[in-house]
Order: C-alpha cells, then structure tokens, then sequence
C-alpha cells in the first residue's frame, strides 16, 4: 500500500466536496477551523520544515491577512473573497521586503527576529485605530452562510498540498532542502541562497494571510487579539512537526488528527489546552522528531518488502 | 523639552535599563554556553514576578525577601528542562533548531500554569510606593530598589564568573566547548547548571520588574524579545556591553513612551533589535573592540 495514490486523493476530494450536504452545521464548523489550521501548518511547513528557517512570527501574515479582509469589507464594501485575495496578495507584497531583512538572521536571530514582528504588527494594529479600529475593533457584517467559506478553507488546503508536492519534485525543492541540511555548502554548490529562501518566505506568508483573511470573515471580528493569536502559532507547529516537517502529508495528518483530538479530549480541558499544546510539542521531540509521516512510511515499506526478520542480527547479539 | 524634564526621562530609563541588564544576562549565559535561546525566559520573568506578587498579597512581606523565593523557582525549572528535557535531543547539526522549537513549547507550558495559578489579570506589588527627591528630580522607590538589587546581583554573577571554580568551567565552556572538555569540564554538569542560572536571573529580574510594572503572564514574549536585543545591542558574552545595551534600550523605551505612546515603546526592544543586527552584526561591544 502506499501512502500516494489517485484514488485516495479522489476519495479524500470526494468525502470533503460531499460532507456539508449531509453533516450539521457544527461538524461542518470544525472541519472549516481544521482548515484554517492545516493551511496555517503547509506555510510554516515550507518556510521552516523544507527550507529549517524556524519562525515563531508567520502568525503575524494571518493577523495581516485577517486586518485586510476586515479593512476591505468594512471600509470599502468589498465582497469578502476579494478580500481574503487581497490579504494574501499583501501579504507577498510585504514578505518580500521583510524576507530581504530577515533571511539574513540565522538560528535564533530570525526565530526571534519573526516573534517581535508579530508583536510589531499587532502595535500598529492597536495604535492606528482610524484604520484597524484599535484596541476595539471592526464588527463585519454576520456571515449568512458558512458553506462557502468551508469551501474556499478546503481548496485552499488543497493548494497548499498541490505546492508542496510540487515544491518537493522539483529543483527548487531540493534547493530548500539543500539550504535546511546545509546552507553553505548549498551556497558552495551554486545555489542562489538568498533567492531561494525569499521565494519560499513569500509563498509560506500567502498561506496563513489567506487563512488570516477567512477566519476573520468567519468571526465577523477583529481587534489585535484575535488577528494575532499567538496559540494559533504553536498549534501550527505542532500540527506540522507531529505530522512530520518537511513532508508533503504532513500538516494534513497532524491537523486533523490534532484538531480530532482536541476536539474530543481537550475541548473538556478548555484552561489546560495550552499546556496540552506545549507538552505535545515537547513529547513529540523527544520521542517522535520525525513525525508520524516518515514512521509510517518505513513501516508500510517493512511490510511491502516482506523480509523475514533477518536471522543474522539476533546472532549479531 | 524642558531640560528637568529631560533628565527626570534620562533617570527613568537607567533605572529600568538596570533591570534590563540583569534580565539579558540570562540570557546571554545560556546562549553562550549552549548556543541556544530560551525562548521561556521572558514566560519565567512573568512567572517569578507572578510568584512573588501572591506571596506578597498573602503576607504583605517586602518583596526584596521574596526575591531568593522567585529566583529558586526559576532556577529549578530551567536546571530540571535542561536535565530532563533538552540535555536529552540529540546533538546532531539540527540541534540548535529543536532546542529552540522545545524552549518554544516550554513556554507555553510555563505561560498556562502561570495562568492556571495567578489568573490573567495584570498584577503588580505595591510595596515601595512615593519616590525620593531630589532637587527637582524624582527617584520613584521601586525603580531605585530595582536598580540597586539588580545591580548587586548583576555584580555578584560578574564574581561568580570570574572568581569561582564553578564560574571559570562555564565561562571555559562559553568560549571554547571542546577546549574546556579537554581540560576535564563537565559539559552536560555546566549546561544544567548555566540554564539554571540563566532561569533564575529570569526570576530575579520578574521579582523586580513586577515592583515597577503591572504584568500579566501573556506579556513574556515581549520580555524574552527585550532580553535578546539586550544581547544582540551589547555583544554576545559582554558584561559591559550587556549593561550598555541594556541602558540603551531602558532609555529608548523611556523616551519613545513620553513622546509618542506607550503602545509604541513596546516595538522599540524589536526596531533596535533590527538596527543593529543590520549596522553591527557583532553588537556595539565589537565595534569597540575593534
């Protein structure tokens, strides 16, 4: 069996287009945030499980994201999937510059460089109240439907998992990959560093800007709070390092299984979710550094290979 | 600007920049030890800050002897991460990476129990209310307190480091990993011990901070970013640079306050932050040495 084949893709596609005509409206709730997450989890994936520049700030292209849809909507009456466009759109225009800046940090200085963006971003939020509306906020208009939201939130994690895949075959993946194992021996080889690491920092800021921008039409609110939700950030993450950073299955499995998980489990533990989230990261480190995807693999590929449990290595002992 | 009103923001800024200092010192250690920034330091500030204000609404004790209470906290809760968790990741070439991702997850840990204890609520410790006076300038008494314990305890670390056995292993350690292992250094003894320390200063700057500052524990990734530009203005492994940056960045914040807004003030620590990196990619102690 293998983990890639049509027809799981098919059924996956079917089972997600097919869901909202049968499930309520909570079910079809929680699958829409499950979105919003995995798609959070493919743009920290790229910039950080493909290319292992950490970031603990893309949290601040959603709350980008979300502040455009809303701005778009409330100020100048624009139907609200140009909005979540236009979030996504800003949100390369400004990675490009700010990747420019940053990608020239390593290790913790762009780990940390990333974490006062946020806070940067969120600042101007609260400050330029004329626009964001301040530490009060924007009230949209209420959503009439969810349907559609669920829809785009869908074909958006679609995307994600289209790039990715595409991003791994081709040879610019392997720039990225090269980059994470290796950053100046990859220079050595040739390869345009800087170009390649911009590229992949403004692809993985469109991601949570569009996440952003849907989750803010879907909450009819916003103030600085909500738009930069710093357990948004880790969840993320640890969707994506529990699923396996670096791979394409990744951030889907670990989203919805986490998102499963937590809905089961820890929506009874609502004060303890964080603690939760934190230990998770940390148990997946210690006993899981590679993720469910690579453990998962190296089994079905034991099984396929029908080897009998080698003699040689019992007498070895 | 009235020049009285001037100095009276040159006082308020040094004063704060002390504390500022001791705080970076954290994480200056465990940085220069392990090549590792505890992204929890900020989260054990508000935590030992949050410690000590509910002994103290409790007793109503003056809060400098609760300090030891806060420091021992932290201290235990960075030497047991290091023991049990981080000193266990395997220390292969992306080691620096999942400390920083586990220090991420720490923090997270510490923030919610913080917020499971103490609530979520700003908080902070009365006890040195009023200021002292003098001439036309003001010396508010919790900052002054501040500042001098900071200060003591800024130049016990400095003695510690550099007149103790103990002191010299992490220093050794900090400047030259296999160096020190060759002279019979105990590597993972120094790192629990380091980030221990690095933990306690933490603490120590939350007793302090939590006496000038009303705090809330979701306010620690601001601490930690404070603390790392701290590092960064000031050098990596300099006391005085440390102590420099740290009095910048207490100054900056001071006047950005006064003259633009508060809001502002807190993205200062992050615009320096850039600035520097950008201009002096050593720190200003570097362009000193230079």
């Amino acid at each position: 069996m293998k983990i890639w084949s049509p027809v799981s893709l098919a059924a996956g596609l079917l089972l997600v287009i097919a869901l909202p005509f049968f499930a309520s409206d909570y079910l079809v709730g929680f699958f829409f945030s499950t979105f919003i997450f995995v798609t959070l989890a493919y743009g920290w994936n790229l910039i950080s499980g493909y290319t292992g520049y950490l970031s603990f700030g893309q949290i601040s292209f959603f709350g980008l994201g979300a502040y455009t849809l809303s701005i778009a909507v409330f100020r100048f009456h624009w139907p609200w999937p140009f909005g979540v466009l236009a979030g996504g759109a800003l949100a390369a225009v400004l990675a490009a510059p700010l990747g420019w800046l940053m990608l020239r940090l390593r290790g913790p200085y762009f780990a940390l460089g990333m974490l006062g963006f946020v806070q940067v971003l969120s600042m101007i939020a609260s400050a330029w109240s004329s626009v964001t509306g301040g530490g009060e906020g924007l009230y949209l208009p209420p959503t009439a439907s969810l349907r559609p939201l669920y829809y785009t939130a869908a074909a958006t994690v679609f995307i994600g998992m289209g790039i990715t895949w595409a991003i791994e075959r081709s040879a610019f993946g392997l720039r990225l990959q090269g980059i994470r194992e290796d950053e100046l021996a990859a220079e050595a080889m040739g390869v345009d560093t800087t170009r390649a690491k911009m590229a992949a920092f403004v692809v993985s800021a469109v991601f949570p800007a569009v996440a952003g921008g849907l989750y803010a039409w879907r909450l009819s609110y916003i103030d600085p709070a909500s738009a930069f939700p710093g357990n948004y950030e880790i969840q993320s993450i640890l969707m994506t390092i529990f699923g396996g950073a670096g791979t394409i299955l990744g951030p889907l499995l670990g989203g919805v299984a986490l998102s499963v998980a937590g809905e089961v489990i820890w929506a009874r533990f609502a004060e303890l979710h964080l603690l939760l989230v934190g230990s998770l990261i940390i148990l997946v480190l210690l006993f899981m550094p590679e993720g469910m995807i690579p453990l998962i693999r190296r089994t079905l590929a034991r099984r396929r290979s029908r080897v009998p449990r080698s003699p040689a290595r019992k007498e070895a002992r | 600007m009235d020049f009285n009103i001037f100095l009276q923001l040159v006082i308020n800024g040094l004063l704060v920049g002390g504390v500022y200092g001791l705080m970076s010192l954290g994480i200056n250690l465990v940085w220069g030890v392990m090549g590792v920034i505890n992204l929890a330091h900020g989260d054990l500030i508000m935590a030992a800050g949050f410690l000590v204000f509910s002994l103290f609404s409790r007793w109503h004790m003056n809060p400098m002897l609760l300090l030891p209470v806060g420091m021992a906290m932290t201290f235990l809760v960075g030497m047991l991460s290091q023991r049990f968790l981080l000193g266990r990741l395997p220390q292969d070439r992306g080691a620096i990476k999942t400390s920083l991702l586990m220090t991420f997850g720490i923090s997270y840990v510490v923030i919610n129990t913080a917020q499971l204890l103490w609530g979520n609520e700003f908080q902070t410790v009365t006890f040195f209310s009023g200021s002292w006076s003098l001439g036309e300038l003001e010396f508010a008494k919790a900052r002054t307190v501040a500042f001098l314990a900071a200060s003591a305890i800024t130049a016990a670390l400095w003695l510690f480091l550099h007149g103790t056995r103990y002191g010299r292993a992490i220093r050794a350690v900090s400047q030259n990993r296999d160096g020190a292992a060759v002279c019979g250094v105990d590597q993972g003894r120094v790192q629990v011990a380091s980030f221990g320390l690095g933990a306690g200063l933490a603490g120590a700057a939350g007793v302090l901070l939590v006496m000038i500052f009303a705090i809330s524990p979701a306010m620690g990734s601001g601490y930690t970013i404070r603390s790392f530009a701290v590092t960064v203005i000031g050098g990596l492994g300099s006391f005085p640079g440390a102590l420099l940056g740290a009095m910048i960045l207490g100054l900056a914040e001071v006047f950005t306050g006064y003259m633009v807004s508060a809001q502002i003030a807190n993205g200062v620590a992050f615009i320096l932050f850039l600035v520097v990196l950008l201009l002096f990619p050593q720190g200003l102690s570097g362009v000193f040495r230079r």
